[in-house]
């Protein structure tokens, strides 16, 4: 007759610890992906925009090009030629923001891929102090000793707080805010 | 915006012209309209990075790292800054249409004031400058007849044009030839035929191939038939005529006095046996720029120029009375022995044309011979009534000498070639050679042409050359007779035109050319050089660099110009047109305008023009 070790070892190998954490690691993973496409694609945008800037810097200095000479002219050619600048400042403010954004993106990718690992890691490991158990002939009463023995709590709640980052839950709600 | 006028001066309507001042702002118009495209394209980007700037700050608010917040920083700096620029482009909108719609109250004004001035002769410049207007920036037409002529002043050469056809600019042309004849006549730089020569030595036939001066060749052998044959057989005979007198006083005779020379050229029919003849009178001989050169004795000079134009306005002279060129030529006639009664035709080129002009309508040439042609280049005989002689003229189209005598009113050429193309003017087409290429590469050049045609109606061929040169000097004479005299005749000419002038010179006395030493003129001269800097020059000078500072126009001062800023809404207005209380206006007649009905200060755009004395 089966004991309640064998039971618990059977378990552990069956994964009943990192089946859990293999579905929160890969949603972690596929969050940080996500993340990612996002940001790449603010970045994108925002690119475009200095794009935009470009061809209106070239309509004003071109709306410049036609033959003015007095004073109002003159001035006329000055304030455009000083929006201009301005233009050319709101540009490189928007490239720099798009490098930000895609780094910033990568940055909060990175955190999430790198909790999906802990997440992964923590499954398997009590995974194998669940197997561990298969060993030990004792009566029912003992397997509480043995499994903190083992670490198999600690290792659970290891477990359940990663899962549990707040990260989580925050990446996942500002996806779905952006329908991402 | 369209500028094509550039007025630094007074422009007036001519009699019969009118003269319509036209802004056009399509362009500030236009301008307007794209900067307001602009400023919606700025709008709508600033608006698409609204959202963007949520999600930025939504990254941000994940991202642990700085870059996040990074990234917010420069998004809402851009935003910041494009909403300055969205905001200063519409100001630059307004202030665009503003200085557009200035420009048609300005044109309203200026056409108001010139139509209430009528047929007085207003200075456009002062129509214009009487409400601080730029006037650089008009455009100006004037019409006649509802035809635009231009006012342009680029387009010098209609402008001369236009001049030119009024009656008392006629005048004025021919009373300005008149003095400045009598003037060249008192200072003795022009004067009678004092001697003449045939070049024999040195010329060759007029139409051997095989002579030195390297011109196209011509048609050898047989007279010109085209106006493109006739200018470069001009062309020939004008360099030649000048080359071998030269060469033979010069070199040959070793003289000292200049000499210019006419070539008389004998055509004969193989099948009749008669000969006719042409004459050819160059152009002016000489440097403009080389001083030493005046009064030394040439007959076609820059200072007997005057003399051929005003022989033109008065033909009934004697020989006697006529400039020595024409002298000249009819004592050429005589040598070269053209019989009495021969046909001959005139030819000449610049002056020479007027001179042959002269000689073609000279009563006393035509009762002796059969004055059956006459061609002119580049020369300002056009409108010349000259005695129904069959008168073909070419001229360059930029040519700008023509234009220096006034027409005659219902003359016209019998042929009339005009060579070359440009609306322009350029001294450099009024040579022989550029009038001669030129010519050649008209069209409508090649044509036969009915003047030479009648002349030359028969077989006819080159025959003998002949060059005389005549010299208004002592032949010779040295070179320091020669400058004395044109010293002393300058001073007694001087003295001269004080006293027709009723004026007093400080320094010279009228007293007989005879007795006054140069080396005196010259030391007085300097004298009074220096006498018009000091009393004239130096105080004007310290004037205008003493009140510059406090002369401005509208906005605009003349010595530390200050550039209007277009956002600066406070002064409500673009500077034009920009109320000036620095300038005062004077109409021509203080009974036909009253006084200025506007408030100082203030431009008045209805009403009537300003008073005299009006300040706007």
């Amino acid at each position: 007759m089966a004991t309640t070790f064998d039971i618990l070892a059977a378990a552990g190998r069956a994964g009943l610890g990192s089946e859990g954490a293999a579905s929160a690691s890969a949603s972690a993973s596929g969050m940080a992906q996500r993340v990612r496409e996002w940001a790449q694609s603010v970045a994108v945008q925002v690119e475009a925009e200095c794009q935009e800037l470009v061809e209106i810097a070239g309509a004003s200095v071109r709306c410049t090009e036609m033959t003015w000479e007095s004073v109002s002219g003159d001035a006329f050619r000055v304030k455009v030629h000083d929006d201009v600048v301005e233009n050319v400042a709101v540009r490189e403010y928007l490239g720099d923001g798009a490098v930000q954004v895609r780094a910033s993106g990568e940055a909060v990718a990175g955190a999430l891929d790198a909790l999906a690992v802990l997440i992964g890691g923590a499954g398997a490991a009590l995974d194998t102090a669940l197997m561990s158990l298969g060993s030990i002939e004792d009566v029912l009463d003992d397997v509480v000793v043995h499994a903190e023995r083992v670490g198999a709590f600690a290792l659970k709640s290891a477990l359940t707080a990663h899962m549990s980052d707040p990260l989580l839950a925050q990446a996942g709600g500002t996806l779905a805010s952006f329908g991402r | 915006m369209s500028v094509e006028t550039t007025l630094g001066r007074a422009v007036q309507a001519p009699r019969g012209y009118q003269v319509q001042i036209k802004v056009d702002t399509t362009q500030v118009f236009e301008a307007s309209r794209t900067l307001d495209s602009l400023m919606e394209r700025y709008r709508g980007v600033n608006e698409r990075l609204v959202p963007l700037m949520a999600q930025v700050s939504a990254l941000a608010a994940l991202d642990s790292s700085v870059a996040g917040s990074a990234a917010q920083g420069s998004l809402a700096t851009a935003m910041g800054k494009l909403f300055v620029l969205v905001e200063s482009t519409r100001l630059l909108v307004w202030a665009v249409g503003q200085a557009a719609t200035a420009y048609e109250q300005a044109e309203a004004r200026a056409n108001q004031l010139l139509a209430e001035y009528g047929n007085v002769a207003v200075p456009v410049f002062d129509a214009l400058s009487a409400f601080g207007y730029n006037p650089e920036t008009l455009n100006i037409t004037m019409t006649k007849d509802g035809v635009k002529v231009s006012a342009d002043p680029k387009s010098v050469r209609a402008r001369l044009d236009v001049w030119l056809e009024q009656q008392e600019n006629q005048e004025g042309m021919k009373r300005a030839t008149g003095f400045l004849a009598k003037a060249a006549e008192i200072t003795g730089l022009t004067g009678d035929l004092k001697a003449y020569t045939e070049v024999q030595e040195t010329a060759p036939d007029y139409l051997d191939p095989a002579n030195p001066i390297p011109l196209p060749p011509p048609p050898v052998g047989a007279p010109p038939r085209t106006s493109a044959e006739a200018s470069r057989w001009i062309h020939r005979g004008h360099e030649y005529a000048h080359q071998a007198t030269d060469t033979y006083t010069r070199d040959h005779l070793g003289l000292s006095t200049e000499w210019d020379g006419i070539l008389i050229q004998e055509y004969t029919d193989q099948t009749t046996g008669e000969t006719i003849y042409t004459v050819l009178i160059p152009g002016t001989d000489g440097d403009p720029l080389d001083v030493g050169s005046y009064g030394n004795g040439g007959t076609l000079s820059w200072e007997s120029n005057p003399a051929a134009a005003d022989h033109l306005n008065n033909p009934g002279r004697t020989p006697a009375d006529s400039p020595a060129a024409v002298q000249l030529a009819l004592q050429a006639l005589q040598v070269a022995g053209v019989p009495e009664g021969a046909r001959i035709g005139f030819v000449g080129y610049s002056q020479g044309g007027m001179i042959a002009a002269a000689l073609a309508k000279n009563p006393a040439v035509r009762s002796r011979y059969r004055v059956d042609m006459l061609v002119t280049q580049n020369t300002p005989v056009h409108g010349q009534d000259l005695g129904g002689t069959p008168h073909l003229d070419i001229t360059h189209q930029q040519d700008p000498i023509h234009r220096l005598q006034p027409n005659h009113p219902g003359y016209q050429p019998t042929e009339q070639v005009w060579v070359g193309e440009g609306d322009g003017m350029d001294i450099d087409d009024h040579s022989a050679h550029a009038t001669a290429d030129a010519a050649w590469g008209t069209e409508a050049a090649h044509e036969q042409s009915r003047v030479l045609g009648d002349f030359f109606d028969g077989d006819y061929v080159a025959g003998e050359t002949h060059v005389y040169a005549g010299t208004t000097r002592d032949p010779y004479a040295s070179e320091s007779d020669l400058e004395f005299h044109k010293v002393a005749g300058l001073a007694n000419g001087a003295n001269a035109v004080a006293q027709e002038a009723n004026i007093r010179l400080p320094y010279l006395h009228a007293v007989p050319s005879a007795h006054i030493n140069p080396n005196d003129v010259l030391y007085t001269a300097d004298r009074g050089i220096q006498y018009v800097d000091e009393t004239l020059i130096q105080p004007a000078d310290r004037w205008v660099a003493e009140h510059l500072p406090d002369i401005t126009i509208g906005d605009f001062n003349l010595q530390d110009p200050i550039i209007w800023d277009p956002l600066n809404r406070g002064t409500g207005k673009p500077p034009i047109p920009m109320p000036d209380d620095g300038i005062t206006y004077y109409s021509p007649d203080p009974q036909l305008f009253g006084e200025p009905t506007g408030a100082s200060g203030e431009p008045e755009l209805a009403g009537a023009p300003g008073g005299v004395g009006g300040n706007f």
